[in-house]
């Protein structure tokens, strides 16, 4: 039981992490490979607000983990994790990838830009990292709760409800709100919202802002939940996740919300599943990465659209009727 | 610094520069010619350190030493290959060139074959998409390789016995040849494969081959109109592409870092490669090369700095520098230069030859290089001048 | 009578609910110029797209030349002879124009990843389409702009660029969409010329959409129209300008 409230948990903050992805996705259209250090710097953000908050002298090395348990009194930093998350992948959006959209760039060149990003971040959560010695840390400890006889952390908990929420607040937003409605706008035919007063600069900033966030504290959520990636420096604890974050996205159907939480989801089970199962049959459980690159793969090629694509009243009828477009959906451009 | 060691240092730089040098240009067939982001790029260096680890500790004790193989990962093979087969190695140059060679040629062929079975399913993707499966169908590889050990004997580095450069070099001058002129026939080795695959590459696509390779990059749609099949022409990049960085995987398990280990493999790696063929330029070979001997010389200056900045300075992230030159560097390459350093060129097949006999026009491309450069010191001279 | 080049047999295409060919018959005559004129949006492109094998269609089936094409791929369908060029060209914008041209030759040795390394076996071939590239490019009167990126070319050299693409295809059967959209009146005319002069010298056969009737119907020896997905009416050009039909729809929109 408590393993299934652990794994569920971990593919909650990984739905944390994916719907941030899929959220600018869905007006930006960039596969953003510097997703995975907004996710980092939330981890070394925590790590030095805690710092501040307790002395960053006494903070440095190993001794951070003490401080570092996650309990009630320290949401405001979760909150403040949120913001610099925010800022951070709001300020890629305007530095470097609403220039080159201006500019028309391919999808292809957004991506690889987004490499490019993805290395100067990194470079700087480094220095942060090893100037205060934090490169390898264990995964610090978080208050926990005996409801009806199962025990359950902060961090769990947390994870569950922020991604609920996120959830459901995001697909309201896009759906309810004036704000949101412009941002499908926007995604659909950026020119036409232009044309028609929306701002899609706006628009696109608040996704981002909002995206980076989301992974920021998602990236928290999950240090807590499982410690630094393999023996990996704590600093690529967003890289290593990047592509189970992919993953989960592409699952979900990129750019759709409800989708992703359930894509998450199911990665989650899964994983946890098949490492736990990996070690009792004496297997390395790193092998379960497999699961989430599978999955990618499997999407990728047999259904586009993800979970979300997956038109489940009429999929009977669709598997009868062959498609008119051939080669499937790849040859873009209109004729 | 004295003259022996500077000489080092500049043979080792080249050593490394050239074997960039053969990631970039298998790396500038698929993304500059073709268009085909191949994020999976480790994984195809990934298959020749496999091959070259496998035939070192399995094949080649048989066929070359004649001794029996020991199998990475079980209990005995540490013992009998540190202790039994990695000494007769030593013994035997001979057996070691047989393992070089028998590994770039496998280890080519099962590249090859693994980019067409890698593409063939996604090659209709979108282009992001298809750089995300490919990433992850490389991440697979990189589990596999990781998790059975009789491959690469886990993550633990593996010794391989790297091609005997000293028997060459005594043949030269005879007796125990001095550690620099080995260190400059192993250079000379690599530059000459590097000049090998520039040769190769240049036929290839000074051709009406190449010209097809770009024709389906730059309008798919228009292609296919004029009767190029698509899907087949993108997947003959990828077996060139493949077949090229195969080669190259066991040139850098076997000479550059003579062991291997599953997580030489990452994709870090192969973002490296890519940063090279967009600083270098997309689409010209020569590019690429220039690509490789910048990156190297990153690398080289990162990690002296680096190091200079811990020994002296007492600063720990040094060794990170490399990540923030590769980072302004792609970002620049994608802004101010998407061409890279040197753009790329109209393809250059003997139609233009009659081009200018028939037109009697000679357009800028096709002139011989020194009426272009001597056209370019004029035109400095004269903007000299303009400011004098 | 002159055999049939392309016949469309009842061939539907929707797009959802859009029913962008409707049940299209038509033929094209060998050696013949055959107009296909109709409003914006009435399918026109798409049936082009339909008989040059990018949509497969719902239903109906296509012949050229005796054999039946449908749901071919369409590089097949050029490699038996029928080309389209498209309404908004479509460069290969890295190569120059004389490589845009030549690179539409059908056959080429040097294309084979083994055989491009053995320049014997494809100099000949090459050159020779090196000298057929030139005599289009002469034909189509881009000689200026032959050694020049296709990028950097203007919307009506794009144009004629395509048509020689399509000439140096060696194809039997050219579907020209919009070839003149764009471009002034006198090099309409021109371009129109020079497809009638290539019927009657190469024989070759000619299906042209064509906004500019006032041009098109002084060349064409038939004309088909379209509307919402359906052919409405046809015949030869003043037949056709006659028709009350004709004149309600492009009056009506
Ligand atoms: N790939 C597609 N998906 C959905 N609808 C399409 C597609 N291609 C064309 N259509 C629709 O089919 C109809 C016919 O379009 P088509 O381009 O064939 O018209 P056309 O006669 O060529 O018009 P024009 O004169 O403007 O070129 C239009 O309503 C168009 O929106
Ligand atoms: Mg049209």
């Amino acid at each position: 039981m408590e393993f299934l409230i652990y794994s569920l948990a971990w593919g909650m903050a990984l739905a944390l992490m994916a719907s941030g992805l899929s959220f600018y996705y869905a007006v930006s259209k960039v596969a953003n490979f510097a997703h995975g250090e907004y996710v980092s710097v939330g981890v070394i953000a925590y790590l030095f607000l805690v710092g501040l908050e307790y002395g960053l002298d006494k903070c440095r090395g190993f001794n951070i983990v003490n401080y570092a348990m996650l309990t009630l009194d320290k949401l405001w930093i979760i909150a403040a994790v949120f913001i610099i998350g925010g800022l951070v992948a709001a300020a890629s959006f305007v530095v470097v990838f609403w220039p080159l959209m201006r500019r028309g760039a391919s999808p292809l060149q957004l991506m690889v830009v987004s490499i490019g990003l993805m290395f100067i971040l990194r470079f700087i959560l480094y220095v942060v990292a090893s100037t205060f010695d934090w490169l390898t840390l264990p995964s610090p400890q978080a208050t926990t709760f005996n409801v009806a006889g199962v025990r359950v952390n902060l961090a769990e908990v947390l994870a569950m409800i922020l991604a609920v929420i996120a959830t459901v607040s995001i697909a309201l937003f896009t759906t309810k709100t004036l704000l949101g409605i412009s941002m499908r706008a926007v995604a659909d035919n950026p020119d036409l919202a232009e044309a028609s007063g929306i701002s899609s600069f706006r628009v696109q900033l608040v996704a981002w802002f909002i995206g980076g966030g989301l992974a920021a504290v998602g990236g928290v959520l999950m240090f807590i939940l499982t410690g630094p990636p393999g023996e990996r420096p704590i600093v690529e604890i967003g890289w290593m996740n990047l592509l189970s974050i992919f993953a989960a996205a592409t699952l979900g159907g990129l750019g759709s919300f409800y989708g992703t939480l359930a894509g998450s989801i199911i990665l989650g089970l899964a994983y946890n599943q098949v490492a736990a199962w990996l070690l009792d049959i004496g297997l390395d459980p790193q092998l379960a990465l497999a699961v989430p690159f599978s999955v990618t793969l499997f999407v990728l090629l047999f259904m586009p659209q993800g979970l979300a694509g997956v038109d489940w009243h009429g999929l009977l009828a669709r598997v009868q009727k062959k498609v008119g477009l051939r080669g499937g959906g790849g040859v873009g451009g209109s004729l | 610094m004295d003259l022996s060691s500077l000489l080092e240092f500049i043979l080792q730089y080249l050593a490394v520069a050239g074997v960039y040098s053969l990631l970039a240009i298998s790396m500038n067939v698929e993304y500059g010619w073709a268009g085909i982001p191949n994020f999976g790029k480790a994984a195809f260096m990934a298959v020749g350190g496999a091959v070259a680890a496998v035939i070192a500790t399995q094949i080649g004790p048989m066929l070359f030493l004649g001794i029996e193989g020991a199998v990475p990962g079980t209990l005995e093979f540490f013992g009998r290959y540190n202790g039994e087969i990695l000494p007769a190695y030593s013994q035997n140059p001979l057996a070691t060139w047989g393992v070089f060679i028998l590994s770039a040629i496998v280890g080519g062929a099962i590249a090859a074959l693994l980019g067409v079975l890698f593409t063939y399913p996604a090659v209709r993707l979108r282009e992001d998409y298809l750089a995300i499966a490919l990433l992850m169908s490389a991440q697979l590889i990189w589990i596999v390789l990781r998790t059975v050990k009789p491959i690469m004997g886990g993550t633990m580095s593996l010794i391989l016995p790297s091609p005997d450069f000293k028997c060459i070099a005594a043949a030269i001058v005879g007796g125990t040849p001095p550690k620099i002129l080995v260190e400059a026939i192993r250079t000379g080795f690599i530059w000459l494969l590097v000049l090998g695959y520039l040769l190769y590459v240049e036929k290839l696509m000074g051709s009406p081959f190449g010209r097809k390779l770009r024709i389906v990059r730059d309008d798919e749609v228009a292609a296919e109109a004029y009767g190029k099949n698509v899907v087949r022409a993108r997947l003959e990049a990828m077996v060139v592409g493949s077949f090229l960085a195969g080669v190259a995987g066991a040139v850098y398990a076997l000479i550059h870092l003579r062991s291997v280990n599953p997580d030489n493999y990452l994709p870090d790696i192969t973002f490296m490669v890519l940063t090279m063929v967009l600083v270098g330029g997309v689409g010209n070979n020569i590019g690429s090369v220039v690509g490789g001997m910048v990156i190297a010389l990153v690398d080289r200056l990162g990690y002296m700095i680096g190091t200079t900045l811990a020994m002296s300075y007492g600063v720990s992230w040094g060794g990170y520098l490399n990540y923030l030159v590769y980072g302004v560097a792609i970002i620049l390459a994608i802004f101010f230069r998407p061409q890279g350093l040197i753009p790329e060129k109209p393809v250059k097949t003997p139609a233009w030859k009659v081009y200018v006999e028939l037109t009697g026009r000679r357009p800028s491309f096709i002139q011989p290089i020194w009426t272009r450069i001597k056209r370019g010191v004029g035109r400095v001279r004269s903007r000299a001048q303009e400011s004098a | 009578m002159p055999k049939n080049l392309l016949e469309v047999q009842n061939v539907y295409k929707y797009f959802g609910g859009i029913r962008a060919v409707d049940g299209v018959s038509l033929t094209v005559p060998e050696n013949s110029i055959v107009g296909l004129i109709g409003p914006n949006g009435s399918g026109k492109t798409t049936l082009f797209n339909v008989i040059s094998g990018y949509y497969k269609p719902d239903r109906g089936r296509i012949i050229f030349d005796g054999k039946d094409i449908t749901g071919l791929k369409p590089h097949e369908i050029y490699r038996l002879g029928l080309v389209r060029t498209f309404q908004n060209p479509r460069m290969w914008k890295s190569l120059t124009v004389f490589e845009n041209v030549i690179g539409a030759a059908r056959d080429q040795k040097g294309e084979s990843m083994v055989k491009a390394l053995f320049k014997r076996l494809w100099r000949k071939q090459e050159e020779d389409y090196a000298r057929q590239a030139l005599h289009w490019i002469d034909f189509t009167g881009l000689d200026p702009v032959s050694h020049m990126l296709s990028s950097s070319i203007s919307g009506g050299q794009m144009k004629l660029t395509e048509l020689a693409r399509a000439l140096m295809s060696n194809a039997k059967l050219i579907l020209l969409d919009e070839p003149a959209a764009g471009v002034n009146p006198t090099l309409a005319r021109k371009i129109f010329d020079g497809i009638e002069r290539l019927r009657r010298e190469y024989k070759l056969t000619f299906f042209i959409i064509e906004h500019r009737l006032e041009v098109l119907f002084d060349y064409v020896d038939y004309v088909y129209v379209m509307h919402r997905g359906r052919i409405v009416a046809e015949g030869r050009p003043q037949e056709v300008a006659e028709n009350p039909i004709v004149v309600d729809i492009y009056l009506g929109g």
